[in-house]
């Protein structure tokens, strides 16, 4: 297999099967279940999964891959980002099969948007040219922009939809704004080139607010405070599953995107974007964790939380290079199983219509469904930051590279937050194992929980639980993930 | 019998205990209830295997496993018991015991309720045999969980309050100490308690901090009693020392009494075993430094916890407090025992008494507090759900064996001579006095207070009139006569023959005092 | 400075200003036009042809032409209705015009500060037809390639937002 085709494999593998899901839609009647389109792109995350596994034999023989004249770096890091965004797929695509109350239309769209947006993020974290990453950026925002207002004639979802639509393209355009600054501060958008020019101009100024304008674009995207007044609004219109996915694969891609735009292609200007990480880190986890102490609304608290996530992985960046892309790899990981888990959980609870909504609602859900009120419970658990669960490794991690780092602020600052935390999280716990008033848990039906869903589930909650007792595979994995730039200095563009 | 895993073997025992009462007692709550407490009994019958074969001369470690976890992060799977593990591993397995005893009523989704008391007893386990700070501090933060659950499911009125109290008073106490661990894994590279001991015992563990945290410009020695301070909060949380109790009250008020006798018979003295195993023997110099303020705060703990327990009326709320104070007193030991350092061999005998009679009180204590609490869970359940000192009186003469065997644990608390509480209060009083001695005069305010409420107790439960609601009020059956003699008998054992327990903790107790020399 | 790039920025910021300004979302659609017109002006004066002969192609020719249509076949005189005229000194004006100011200065102190990396001895490379042609099959093939994924999921999205579910028909 050429070079080229085998750096694409896990896109080239989504990509077909989307279109495949595309051409396949019509064929089956209207009316009928659209569930085999699931299934197909059910295999076709997983096979991408499989090819990304495949490249990391590759590479652990041979090296990074570059391909596409250096447009794409296959290494381990953008390995890890392939495998985590292929798992997260295919747990929210196992999760929603049952999501949709049939017969919906647009069954078969969704499931091609999900794909098509994967097929973005897996760019974003495999292209070290950020022409290519801001297509990617397009190709994940688009596809997210659209699968938030499906629950279409939902005020709450139009307005999410078109929220988040307006917002995310003011902050893409001020991610492209940035790209062509840094292009005319060092005459290349190709990370290599850029450190390279980097090192030997004389006035950066106009680089370092074109690392300012990038760090704008991107902080929209992972919701960085103070970017991040979008987050619960569209959260509490989106579906839920779409809010699992969200609210975790194109995070990791963007803080993939950022781990490598900062530490690989703008070295030289540590000291100045360090400041600016701080400031963000510092103000998404105080406003994260402040704002979802008022909330009743169970999807905004746990849009206000990621918010306060989305600090605490960006403490990570304050450590050394390779434990910032350690750390930040290892939280994202995390992250994305409990929070996918905690998603999956509310989508199963309050099904399409989602009826039950406040934490009121969930007063005395544990005598009603046990073992969801559990898993439920484990995965606040795991977001607080509990031992035994990923969570507590995750944080840990974070910290110790920040602390190392000699940033002892920021870890006492991130640590405060996180017993602040404690607070809302407990909250929701205390309702849910309370007895129960007379009109709540009256509108959780009890329902089965479909095969597909409890494997979705099982799956996020072993992630959880794996990560907290025995984390050593994925640390391994992780260490030797920083990228390096070598392969993409060599070659500039050329006119033949 | 050293080859084989005992000690992982007896955390490990609770847990699958807990899933096998969640799964066999979903039919019957009978079953339930009787599986806890055979899961219990053979938790304690492995205790008392490790009491049989433990080597008494051995200062150090026994039973040591030792495997990598997270190589990359230095965190190793490391167990080990000494005389102190080993005393409160046999505590935490009677305590649950008793606490399973006094919980025999509870009606509310049974399995759940006996899964999580065997779930603590499987996390106190595990604090009190792991050797290595992440380890050590998983079972430490998730033994809060289960406790959570048990006071937020089944407790009084005012549970929801109470239960997040205690879960974000402990985590906050827990954070800081986290973050000082971390910060001297970042210089020592290492979270063995026995190395970080070894380093901070050669003088290394400064220099490092401060070449590896150089934070604010702060001195060595500043850099240290911060590092101190954060490890010293968490376990002042879990103690409680006052200022840092307001959350306990609360919580052992509104939890269900078997709650409650996990909570102060062995969950507190997690925290006591935070101040010997870690405290002591890393951060004496730092002790030692601000141990005008500490000795402060065991007097304050000792006088005002016996205070406010006079002031209460709840039986509960009484004991909470009482609690408070018989703590503090282990408090007084351990801080006078780093008052000097040296070790002329006077000073060691007065350091040896007082940490020995800390670690007898922390076991006497728990044996106690426990009782006392089964007792209040008997008199609760019989006068439907009172706990008012008014609501009783004259009880005497209804139930007069109820009124004996609770006059024996009270007094027993009390510390009357021929009872255990005695023998470890004057060890610490005997061992403390020379070292500490205004601090260890104005403790005695505290006996004689304990007396004043506990007498007053006694008084209004047992003597006076009977209330006409109480007149049919049933003395103890000869079930819970039988039930209730062992632990009174092992109140008499240990107040006669406090060898029985000593003789296991003096090689520790010695390996410990000299340790302290800076 | 020349005069030719003094008339078309002026005309391109002048089209944007009115676009933004103008109440009839047609009036808009049209000075719009004339903004991306002037900035068409700004590319050619630069000497890249192709990418302002593609400005006006594209973006005056085909997507503001779409545009009017768009509005006029279907409820344009609803939007203009709909619109509240505003105040030109409300609160969120001012602290836009604020925002853009500050960031406009800073982006114009870098401009002013920046130093190329090698004088302008060598000539600029020629941005023609076949230049551009020649980087997108080679350096460039692969981000023309995705941009088709990219589209595709645009489309999806479009007949996803605007084809009614049947929820919304029954």
């Amino acid at each position: 297999m050429s070079t080229n085709l085998l750096a694409l494999l896990p896109e080239l593998v989504l990509t077909i099967t989307g279109v495949l899901v595309m051409v396949l839609e019509p064929v089956i009647p209207a009316g009928k279940s659209r569930k085999p389109l699931g299934w197909l792109a059910i295999l076709g995350s997983l096979l991408s999964g499989l090819a990304a596994f495949y490249q990391l034999q590759i590479v652990n023989a041979q090296g990074t891959l570059t391909a596409f004249y250096s447009t794409i770096q296959i290494d381990p890091f953008s390995i890890f980002f392939h495998l985590l965004i292929a798992a997260v797929v295919l747990v929210t695509l196992l999760g929603s099969l049952d999501y949709f109350e049939s017969p919906i239309t647009h069954a078969g769209e969704y499931f091609a948007l999900v794909l098509f947006g994967a097929v973005g993020m897996m760019f974003m974290t495999s292209s070290v040219e950020l022409l290519m990453v801001f297509i990617g950026l397009e190709i994940s925002s688009i596809s997210t922009y659209i699968l938030a207002g499906f629950r279409k004639g939902r005020a709450t979802a139009s307005e999410s939809s078109i929220k988040y639509f307006l917002l995310g393209s003011f902050a893409t355009a001020f991610f492209l704004y940035g790209v062509a600054l840094i292009y005319g501060a060092t005459g290349s958008t190709s990370i290599g080139p850029i450190a390279a020019g980097l090192a030997i101009t004389r006035t950066p100024t106009m680089a370092i607010l074109a690392v300012a304008m990038v760090l704008i674009g991107l902080g929209f995207k992972v919701s960085a405070a103070p970017f991040h007044v979008w987050t619960p609004d569209v959260y509490q219109g989106a579906p839920a599953p779409v809010v699992g996915l969200m609210s975790t694969a194109p995070k990791a891609a963007a803080f993939a995107v950022l781990l490598r735009f900062l530490f690989n292609g703008t070295p030289m200007l540590h000291g100045h974007w360090i400041l600016l990480i701080e400031i963000l880190a510092v103000a998404s986890m105080c406003l994260g964790n402040l704002g979802a102490l008022k909330q009743h609304d169970v999807k905004r608290l746990l849009a206000y939380s990621s918010i306060a996530h989305a600090g605490y992985l960006l403490v990570a960046f304050t450590g050394t290079h390779q434990n910032a892309v350690a750390g930040a790899c290892f939280y994202t990981a995390t992250y994305a199983a409990m929070n996918v888990g905690a998603f999956l959980v509310l989508s199963q609870l309050s099904g399409f219509s989602e009826r039950i909504r406040s934490i009121e609602d969930f007063t005395g859900l544990a005598l009603k469904r046990p073992g969801m009120s559990a898993l439920l419970g484990f995965f606040l658990l795991s977001l607080i930051g509990i031992p035994f669960t990923g969570g507590f490794f995750g944080k840990f991690y974070v910290f110790s590279g920040a602390l190392q780092n000699g940033h002892v602020w920021l870890g006492i600052v991130g640590l405060a937050n996180s017993g602040v935390a404690c607070f809302y999280y407990l909250r929701l716990l205390a309702a849910i194992y309370s007895r129960p008033t007379s009109d709540s848990v009256a509108y959780i039906p009890v329902r089965k929980v479909t095969a597909p869903a409890a494997v979705a589930l099982a799956a996020t909650a072993l992630a959880t639980l794996g990560l907290g007792i025995l984390p050593n595979k994925l640390v391994h994995l992780v260490e030797r993930a920083t990228p390096t730039t070598t392969a993409a200095v060599a070659v500039q563009p050329t006119q033949q | 019998m050293n080859a084989f895993p005992w000690l992982s073997l007896l955390t490990a025992l609770p847990v699958v205990g807990a899933g096998v009462v969640l799964v066999a007692g979903a039919r019957s709550d009978r079953a339930a209830r009787f599986l806890s407490v055979g899961f219990a009994v053979g938790a304690l019958c492995i205790a008392l295997l490790l009491w049989h074969g433990f080597d008494v001369n051995v200062g150090g470690m026994q039973l040591v496993e030792q495997h990598a976890w997270v190589p990359a992060l230095h965190i190793q799977y490391h167990l080990g018991i000494d005389g102190l593990g080993l005393s409160m591993l046999l505590l935490s397995a009677i305590v649950t015991l008793i606490s399973l005893g006094a919980s025999w009523k509870i009606e509310d989704r049974v399995p759940l309720y006996f899964a999580l008391i065997l779930l603590v007893e499987a996390c106190l386990f595990g604090a009190f045999t792991a050797l290595n700070f992440i380890h050590w501090f998983t079972f430490w933060e998730l033994c809060l969980i289960p406790a959570f659950f048990l006071i937020k499911i089944w407790g009084g009125p005012r549970r929801t309050p109470a239960a997040t109290q205690f879960l974000v008073y402990t985590m906050a106490g827990s954070v800081a100490m986290l973050l000082s661990f971390l910060a001297m894994y970042l210089a020592a590279n290492t979270f063995e308690f026995e190395e970080l001991a070894t380093i901070a015992q050669s003088g290394r563990l400064l220099p490092s901090l401060a070449a590896s945290s150089s934070w604010m410009h702060l001195t060595p020695e500043h850099l240290g009693l911060v590092i101190f301070a954060g490890v010293f909060l968490g376990f002042a949380v879990k103690v409680p020392v006052i200022p840092f109790h307001t959350w306990l009250p609360d919580t052992y008020a509104e939890a269900p009494t078997g709650t409650t006798i996990l909570l102060t018979g062995a969950m507190s003295k997690m925290g006591l075993y935070g101040f010997l195993r870690i405290l002591v023997p890393i951060f004496a110099p730092q002790m030692q430094s601000v141990l005008t303020p500490l000795l402060w705060m065991a007097v304050a703990t000792v006088v005002l916890g016996s205070l406010s327990a006079m002031a209460q009326t709840d039986l509960k709320r009484i004991f909470a407090y009482s609690s408070i104070n018989h703590l503090g007193y282990c408090l007084l030991g351990i801080f006078a025992a780093v008052r000097y350092a040296g070790s002329d061999a006077q000073l060691l005998t007065q350091r040896a008494a007082a940490l020995s009679g800390t670690m007898l009180q922390m076991f006497n204590h728990g044996i106690t507090a426990a009782t006392i609490f089964w007792f209040v869970a008997i008199l609760e359940t019989r006068s439907g759900g009172a706990r008012e000192l008014s609501d009783f009186g004259g009880l005497r003469r209804n139930a007069p064996v109820l009124a004996g065997m609770m006059g024996i644990a009270l007094f027993s608390s009390l510390g009357l001579p021929g009872l255990n509480g005695f023998i470890s209060e004057f060890l610490i009083f005997k061992g403390a006095f020379p070292l500490a001695t205004w601090a260890t005069a104005l403790c005695t305010i505290g006996l004689l207070i304990t007396a004043v409420f506990i007498l007053n107790v006694i008084q209004r439960v047992f003597s006076g009139p009977l209330q006409e609601r109480h007149s049919n009020f049933l003395d103890l059956s000869g079930k819970e006569q039988m039930l209730l003699a062992p632990a009174i008998a092992l109140m008499f054992l240990l107040g006669l023959d406090p060898q029985i327990l000593l003789s296991h903790l003096n090689a520790t107790v010695l390996q410990l005092t000299n340790t302290i020399k800076f | 400075m020349s005069l030719f790039f003094l008339i078309t920025a002026a005309i391109a910021i002048g089209g944007t200003l009115a676009a933004m300004t103008r109440r009839n979302p047609i009036h808009c659609i049209l000075s719009l036009a004339l903004g991306l017109v002037g900035v068409a002006g700004v590319y050619l004066a630069l000497g890249a042809q192709f990418v302002g002969f593609t400005q006006i192609l594209v973006y005056v020719g085909a997507v503001a032409i779409l545009a009017t249509f768009a509005l006029m076949m279907t409820q344009g005189h609803i939007v203009s209705a709909l619109i509240e005229p505003r105040r030109a000194f409300s609160r969120s004006s001012v602290s836009g015009f604020v925002t853009a100011a500050g960031v406009f200065s800073v982006l114009g102190w870098a401009a002013q500060s920046y130093r190329p990396l090698t004088p302008s001895t060598q000539q600029a490379p020629a941005a023609g037809a076949k230049e551009v042609g020649v980087a997108l099959m080679h350096t460039y093939v692969l981000p023309l390639e995705v941009i088709g994924v990219l589209l595709t999921a645009a489309l999806i999205g479009a007949v996803v937002i605007a084809l009614p579910s049947e929820e919304e028909r029954s």
